[in-house]
Formats: structure tokens, sequence, C-alpha cells
């Protein structure tokens, strides 16, 4: 078939089924296509009548997503609520009441009520989902009572994203530099997601994330002063590329695994969970505990053996140190670092990683972390 | 030997990933694309117009030699998207990889 034949019978299957202006992006796109990849191009790719047929199903459904908002109260109120944030948010701007990098007083009325169908919903904008919501800027993060996963990683801007299924739906507020997000997430059988992204340089106070249900993913936030991650049922990550100091991280799970990797806390370290494993990675904290009791413990430390004053104790499992096999509870001291750890049924792995690219073991001043913050 | 067959969510995810990398039009990222997946006998138009649609994607004109490219750049929607489905994959290859080599002896972390 020839190039000019596929389009002909393109334009031809499309017509008078989606608007114009979709038969004409779907052309220029074929045509620049064409263009590019020579003669014959239009033998690569299927029959113009079966990517027509995509186009139209595409088309139908984002048309009954977005006719579906209308009907829907809680949409109205959400735009207004927007409407009005923006407007404050202009006014704001426009007289630099507020700098940057300052967190906004706490606002009259601040709920934000999402309520969403299938997958991105839009709002407001035409080309903004609805889930998708630029936030202002905040130091804590609170979330709970929510089922779902929730990611908090670094992007662009402070940004909250979200999933939501036919009637789910989910609480978001702001007060005083604090965001909160509270409701149910989760419909009877679906799970929600829930992302959250703050600048690479946002320095957090705290943040405190407690499920019922999910993953709970902390990525490349390189400053916080105190972490506390709770899942019932599910896994939780914590991880960073980048040089970290938090202040003090705690993880529990009761079902789920536990993973922390390049994370160095100047106060604790505190990660357990009943049936699953913990991984911690790359890290190094004035007092580490780590507790399990179905699974395994392995943990890699930065530093030197003789930096950690150590307190590793098994029931039924093997502890293992530096690579040589250890009695079930071992003891030893140590000059700078705290580590505990206990599995009844799993092992415990112990090794010394030296120096590390992201963490300075000697740097832990934790004070100095705290108060940059304010 | 090609057998298995990249189903839409993951095309979706792996288009975003190139784009993700830098800004670029229609042909070349099905080359792009062409370097790591079997996707002979396809467009991927209605990805892109679906993932524009979701406020994933956003385009702009530039002209080269006597007409225009349309170039598609990530959105903040979209690197959100990109990360979700990068999670999604994670976990779904866990699970497969589990269950391909149960019994293999193989240690799926």
């Amino acid at each position: 078939m020839s190039n000019e034949e596929f389009l002909k019978r393109l334009e031809t299957a499309l017509a008078g089924r989606v608007p114009q202006e979709e038969v004409d992006d779907a052309m220029r796109y074929h045509r620049e296509y064409f263009a590019e990849a020579g003669e014959n191009a239009a033998d690569g790719i299927p029959a113009p009548e079966e990517v027509a047929a995509q186009i139209i199903r595409d088309w139908e459904d984002y048309l009954r997503k977005r006719r579906l908002r209308w009907i829907r109260p809680a949409y109205i109120i959400a735009v207004c609520v927007g409407l009005v944030l923006m407007g404050f948010a202009v006014c704001a701007e426009r007289y630099g009441r507020y700098s940057r990098s300052s967190i906004r007083e706490p606002m009259a009325t601040p709920v934000t009520v999402v309520e969403a169908m299938d997958q991105v919903v839009f709002i407001g904008a035409e080309e903004e989902p609805a889930a998708y919501i630029t936030l202002d800027p905040f130091e804590a993060i609170v979330i709970e009572g929510v089922s779902g996963n929730v990611t908090i990683t670094s992007g662009d801007g402070f940004t909250l994203f979200t999933e939501l299924d036919e009637g789910e739906s989910l609480s978001c507020s702001q007060d005083g530099g604090t965001l909160h997000i509270t409701g149910k997430l989760a419909g009877a059988n679906t799970e929600g997601d829930i992302s959250i992204t703050v600048p690479g340089w946002t320095q957090l106070s705290s943040v405190s994330v407690k499920t019922d249900i999910g993953n709970i993913y902390l990525s490349d936030i390189p400053q916080i002063g105190e972490a506390e991650l709770e899942t019932s049922m599910g896994d939780i990550s914590v991880s960073n590329s980048d040089e970290t100091g938090y202040g003090a991280l705690r993880c529990r799970s009761d079902l789920g695994n536990i993973s922390v990797s390049s994370v160095r806390a100047a106060s604790t370290l505190d990660c357990r969970c009943n049936a699953g494993s913990i991984d911690v990675m790359e890290f190094c904290a004035k007092e580490t505990v780590l507790q399990t009791d179905m699974g395994s413990i392995t943990a890699v430390a930065v530093g030197a053996r003789e930096e950690y004053e150590m307190d590793l104790s098994v029931d039924l499992g093997r502890v293992s140190v530096d690579g040589q096999q250890r009695l079930n509870h071992y003891t030893t001291g140590g000059s700078t670092y705290l580590l505990t750890a206990k599995a009844d049924a799993g092992d415990i792995t112990v090794d010394f990683a030296g120096e590390s690219a992201y963490l300075q073991p000697g740097g832990l001043h934790g004070e100095a972390h705290h108060s940059e913050l304010h | 030997m090609v057998v298995f067959s990249v189903a839409s969510p993951l095309l979706d995810g792996c288009v975003l990933a190139l784009i993700d990398q830098g800004d670029t039009y229609g042909y070349a990222l099905t080359q792009g694309l062409r370097q790591w997946l079997e996707i002979s006998e396809s467009t991927l138009y209605p990805i892109l117009r679906r993932l524009q649609q979701q406020g994933a994607l956003q385009t702009y004109d530039k002209p080269f030699q006597g007409r225009n490219r349309r170039y598609y750049t990530i959105t903040p929607v979209g690197k959100v998207l990109l990360n979700a489905y990068r999670q999604e994959w994670h976990s779904y290859r866990e699970k497969v990889e589990a269950l391909l080599f149960a019994g293999k002896g193989a240690t799926i972390k």
C-alpha cells in the first residue's frame, strides 16, 4: 500500500466518527511520519482501518470520562475550591506576600475533595487531570487512614497525583505547612495509589504515613527530620541516590518486607516487621534496631566493624558477621554506633561497606540538620 | 527470537521513558523504540494521542527542512505516571520471575 493510499483510507475511516481536529491530528502525524520514513513506510504499520478503530475507541473512552465528570457535584465543588486557591495564589504572587521558600499561612477552607472514576480524570484546565493537583509548599506530610500504595519522591514541584476508581474518595488539606491526606481511598476491590512529589531541595521536618493495605515508597528525599512509615500489609521501601540526612527513620510492616538503602540517620533507624524480611543497605545511624519474627535480616553498614557495638540474636536461624558464622546470640563492643538485630525464625547477616560514595559515617551531626529546617 | 509481545500499558511506560530522556518526534521515537522492542507493524500514534489527552505529554512544532516536526515533551503528570509504571513493573517482574523460576533454585529477591 502506498503512503497516499494509507492516508486516504485513514481519513475515510475516521471521518464523522471523531471531531475534525482529531482527524487532522492523526493525518498530520502519519503524514509527518511518512515524510521521515520514506516510500512504502505504510507497509510497516497496520491497516488504516485498524489504526482508525483504535483512535475511535480511545476518543470515545476519553469522551466518556470527560462527560462523567460534570454530573458529579463533587467536581464542581472541587473546581470552585481550586479556582479560589488559584486566585489566592495569583494574588499572593502579585503582591509578593509570600516568597518561594516560605510556608504559607493556614487557609480558611483548606479541604479539597477529589472524587473520581477509573484511571485519570480531568478537572479545571482541560489538560490537567483532576487527580493531579499542584500544592502549596509544605514541610510536613501526614497520611493516614488510606489503603493503596503511597509514593513520596522528588520532582519538579509540590504535587499530588492519584488515580481513583468510581466511588472512591480522598481528602487532602494543607494547613500551616503540613499536608494532610486522609479518607478512604480504596473501594471494595481496588487499590488506589497516591504519589506525592516535592522539589529535590526541600527539607521536610516530618513525614508520617500510615496505611492499611499497600506499599510505601520513599525515595530521593534527602533531608527529613523524622520519618515514620507504617503499613499493615505491604512493603516499605526507602531509597536515595544522593547524600541523605535524616533525623530518625521508623518503619513498621506487619506482613510485608522492609528495604532501606543509602540512609543516614542522626539518631535512630528502627525497622520492625512480623512476617517479612528486612534489608538495610548502606546505612549509618547512631542507633539501629532491626527486628522481625519470621523473616531474615540483611544489613550492610557504612564504616568499619570496629565502629559498631552489636547485639545480634536469633532463635532458629543463623548469625553471620563479616562473612563469618557466629553464635545464636552475638555481642561485641564498638566505638561509635549501636546495632541491635533480632530475628526469631530467620537469619541475620551483617556486613560492612567501609567508605560510601553517598554517606559519610563521620558526619553525624543531626542537630544541624534539624536547625536547618527552620 | 521474539516470543513475548509488548502489551499496551507497558508500551505506554516505554514511550514515556524514551521521551523523558529528551524531546523527540514520532519517527525518531518509533526508531528508538525498535532498537529495544519488537514493534514492527505498529504505529505509536494512538499511544501518543492518549498520553497527550491524559496530560502526560505535550507537543510543540519545530521547523525542519521546510516543514514542521511535532515534538513530544513529558509533563510533570507524565513523570509521575512514568514513576508509577516503573514501580508496577518491578512488582510484576518479581511475580513472573518467582513463578517462572519456581523450583529452579534461583533466588529471587
